[in-house]
């Protein structure tokens, strides 16, 4: 019987790919391309973030770092035998990574590998086998990949913005947990978390290259479990439109100032408004602190600002806001100026030709994203957990008006909204 | 997919490589300078004053709103250091004019960009302007300080120095801030003159397809430099390592060690050995199921990264993990007693493994135009028009002898450790 595909192809690029739910629940989304290898993501809706939740009418409270660490302990195999070993016995390259929302494991190979790597991937993501010796193990690794996120200057930048922004919200702790809360985990609590979320229709295989749609449906028929769904919801907590911190400043051992910037959004419910949003307000951000802002020449060619500028705004599932990473001897100066930017901004508008610029290197970044099998997968993914078509794109950002993006910019800005997280030096 | 080589002048060298699968066209040109701090610091001067600026775009605000314009261009310099040289690289990538939404020739208006910033700096009169080049050192300053901010990358900077230190001609890739504080425009004028007059150049292009038009960019930009003498990039020679490692500890307020164990390494880019060392590097550090991910992080828990930087431009290793203080004795033994184990040799099933990696490995490259023209301009400088291809055959030809071989040549000659002195708040 022929698989019931859906095509979605962009009017624009002329660029398309497919979807397919699978009897499991799980979707596929796949993209077909002329390159000499190809790309699996298989993803699963649960991260750092989803710690509390209720499955089948009970509450549970489990420890912080609990999905990173089954991302760990998930590449170990029944017999004891490690993943990556069956993965590297056909050159494929292997890895994984846990967001606060999601944990994906993803390969790359040749087209000729491809079959055999994403049996690999979907045996060991659904054949969990923890014991207590090997978690144990585990737990030294974490413990030091922690101690290493710790120390870096850039993350801990970002997560004090995250706790001066966020009050209840868990995107304010390292997806990682901590050195105490790893030391809760067991491998029962490991057991227990893979089989309330690692449900297939908690999941979406994402495939791009030189492969047949119809091969990958069978192997999908061929390795995913079908399992009795359970309602499963997470618990996540409200947050005030205000800020919880206004400002955080804290000393590590750095060159200069490191800076965050960030306005927080919480009218996040209408869906809709929010796909037109996020797209609205990362032009703008870009327009007024990206690196063709004069903002940012200015900045950096007065001393001001040294190095680049990250600036966007941000939408994941429950939580939105708009941020400026940067370094700067003066950060204070420079809050003082994004401020008075953003002001101005929202008296006068801004020049719609300048926004038109900004929309064209927006629509450029996507189809740089396409241009290869890793990075077409990676495009994809991000569509997905957006819950986002990504062929409509294009379409959604050539419809964006410089007007909108400045009312959506009125609407979230406020003095009570703003975080500002400062890394300084030891010295200073 | 196809490669056109063409001698441009004397001295400057064209390589066009051409694949309907690509989406995006990439040109880098790169300049061969000299050796030492100096040479550094004008290198990453140059590259940084010309990428903000020209006489037609005199700010960074107008140059960067042209490359907005021409769908996101990306104009990136890097001060790039092989061996002992120090090479300015101007690369443009940009989307192929196939996705110009509005007919706008992506590709001229790129090629364009990149003909004038090296070609056309802005000047008062003769020399740089004051206030651009002032502004690019605070910057330059800022970048080299930097470093301290990637625990990682710090420590390999100052292992790599320490095992450096013998070397007069050895200067870090951007110099260092003293050295920029001192340098003057009219030094960097003379650089840069001398550079554009006497600096082998190689210009690389990869891109969908070849309408001539990066022929003539060439051409174009041959008649402006005029023909040189031809040159490559010079290795320090080889100096054996101590009998008994050097031991350097420096204390840094982080919660982690860094554990640094600086080799020296007797190999040179040209001599024949580069599909051996590939295997090697694969099999001992470059993947989860290399001998130093398995032993140090999995087996014993020590630490959550172990791996390797080799610089064979350099003759130098270095093997490096992050580690408690308290693990990081026992995570050196183990790192010192897998580099003796590799040296008894292999098994078959790693060998095949790592062919099957690095396959793997040359198809991604043949897939992006950045990788491919990556990959022909590392063996450009050193005259090798070897192709992904070549070099797969040669994989193939290797056996755990030839990897046992090329592990024995590298030695711990030095232990420098950036000791965590603050409290683990993880």
């Amino acid at each position: 019987m022929k698989p019931d595909v859906k095509e979605h192809k962009d009017k624009i690029t002329k660029e398309s790919y497919f979807t397919y739910h699978h009897k499991s629940g799980a979707d596929l989304i796949f993209s077909q391309n002329g390159y000499s290898t190809s790309a699996a993501i298989y993803t699963c809706k649960y991260g750092g973030s989803d710690v509390s939740f209720l499955y089948g009418g009970k509450r549970y409270d489990t420890p912080r770092g609990i999905a990173h660490f089954l991302e760990h302990k998930l590449f170990e195999t029944e017999d004891g035998g490690d993943a990556f070993d069956l993965f590297s016995d056909i050159g494929a390259d292997a890895n994984a990574f846990t967001s606060h929302r999601e944990t994906s494991f993803t390969f790359t190979s040749s087209n000729d590998g491809f079959y055999k790597a994403l049996r690999i991937l979907l045996g060991f993501v659904h054949t969990p086998h923890f014991t207590k010796e090997s978690v144990e193990k585990e737990r030294g690794i974490i413990a030091e990949e922690l101690r290493m996120y710790d120390d870096s200057p850039d993350n801990r930048c970002y997560y004090e913005l995250m706790k001066c922004l966020y009050k209840f919200n868990n995107v304010r702790y390292d997806v990682g947990g901590t050195a105490d809360s790893i030391k809760e985990i067991t491998p029962q609590l490991l057991y227990f978390c893979h089989n309330v979320f690692y449900d297939p229709s908690n999941m979406a295989l994402i495939v791009s290259g030189g492969v047949d749609i119809k091969k990958v449906i069978e192997i999908m028929d061929e390795m995913i479990p079908q399992k009795k769904h359970i309602k499963t919801d997470v618990i996540r907590s409200g947050e005030p439109k205000r800020v919880n911190i206004k400002i955080s400043d804290i000393k590590m051992e750095v060159s200069s100032p490191l800076f965050g910037f960030g306005i927080k959004d919480t009218d996040t419910e209408d869906r809709e408004r929010m796909r037109k949003k996020s797209v609205a307000l990362s032009i703008l951000s870009n327009l007024l602190f990206g690196e063709s802002s004069a903002f940012y020449c200015e900045a950096y060619e007065n001393g001001l600002l040294s190095g680049d500028v990250d600036a966007g705004y941000y939408f994941s599932g429950d939580h939105a806001y708009l941020s400026v990473f940067g370094e700067s001897k003066k950060p204070y100066t420079v809050r003082k100026r994004i401020k008075g930017i953003i002001e101005k901004t929202i008296a006068e508008g801004v020049d719609k030709k300048e926004f038109e610029r900004c929309k064209r290197v927006f629509y450029a970044n996507f189809v740089y994203s396409l241009q290869n099998s890793q990075s077409a997968a990676y495009s994809l993914l991000s569509f997905y957990h957006s819950n986002d078509d990504m062929s409509k794109y294009p379409t959604l950002l050539s419809g964006i008006g410089a007007d909108f993006a400045v009312e959506c910019l009125k609407e979230i800005y406020g003095d009570d909204r703003i975080g500002f997280s400062v890394v300084g030096p030891v010295s200073q | 997919m196809k490669i056109n080589k063409k001698k441009i002048k004397e001295g400057i060298d064209l390589t066009v490589i051409t694949d309907p699968k690509f989406k995006t066209d990439v040109v880098s040109v790169s300049f061969l300078t000299g050796e030492g701090t100096e040479a550094a610091v004008c290198s990453s001067l140059t590259a940084g004053v010309l990428s903000r600026s020209s006489a037609r775009y005199p700010s960074l605000l107008e140059l960067n709103r042209t490359l907005d314009l021409l769908y996101d261009a990306q104009l990136t310099t890097d001060a790039a250091r092989r061996g002992l040289t120090h090479i300015p690289v101007f690369t443009i990538r940009s989307l192929n004019n196939r996705y110009s939404l509005d007919k706008t020739d992506i590709r001229g208006g790129c090629l364009d960009v990149l003909y004038n910033i090296i070609t056309d700096p802005a000047t008062n009169g003769d020399n740089f302007r004051s206030k651009i080049l002032n502004s690019e050192k605070v910057q330059l300053t800022e970048a080299i300080n930097a470093i301290r901010n990637n625990r990682s990358g710090y420590a390999l900077r100052r292992c790599t120095g320490e095992l450096m230190k013998d070397e007069e001609r050895f200067a870090p890739r951007l110099g260092d801030v003293e050295t920029v504080a001192q340098t003057r425009k009219g030094e960097l004028n003379r650089f840069y003159k001398n550079m554009m007059k006497n600096a082998p150049v190689r210009i690389i292009s990869s891109s969908a397809d070849d309408d001539g038009r990066i022929n003539e960019f060439a051409e174009k930009l041959g008649e402006t430099l005029g023909g040189r003498k031809d040159g490559s990039v010079s290795e320090p020679e080889f100096r054996a390592a101590q009998k008994k490692p050097e031991r350097v500890v420096e204390e840094f307020p982080v919660s982690q060690d860094v554990l640094c164990l600086g080799c020296t390494y007797d190999c040179s880019a040209g001599d024949g050995n580069s599909a051996a060392r590939a295997l090697f590097h694969e099999i001992f550090f470059q993947n989860p199921t290399s001998r130093l991910f398995v032993n140090v992080r999995e087996k014993l828990s020590l630490c959550y990264y172990c791996s390797a930087a080799p610089m064979s431009d350099l003759k130098k290793m270095i093997i490096y993990a992050g580690v408690d203080g308290k693990n990081a004795e026992k995570a050196e033994d183990e790192i010192r007693k897998q580099l003796e184990l590799i040296k008894k040799g292999v098994t078959e099933e790693e060998l095949q493994r790592g062919r099957q990696a690095i396959k793997n490995d040359l198809l991604s490259i043949c897939d992006s135009p950045s990788r491919i023209a990556g990959w022909y301009a590392s063996r450009e400088l050193y005259g090798s028009d070897e192709t992904p291809a070549e070099f797969e055959a040669k994989l193939g030809l290797i056996t755990p002898d030839d990897i046992a071989r090329v592990a024995s040549s590298v030695d711990l000659s030095l232990v420098y450790t950036l000791k965590g002195t603050a409290e683990n708040e993880a």
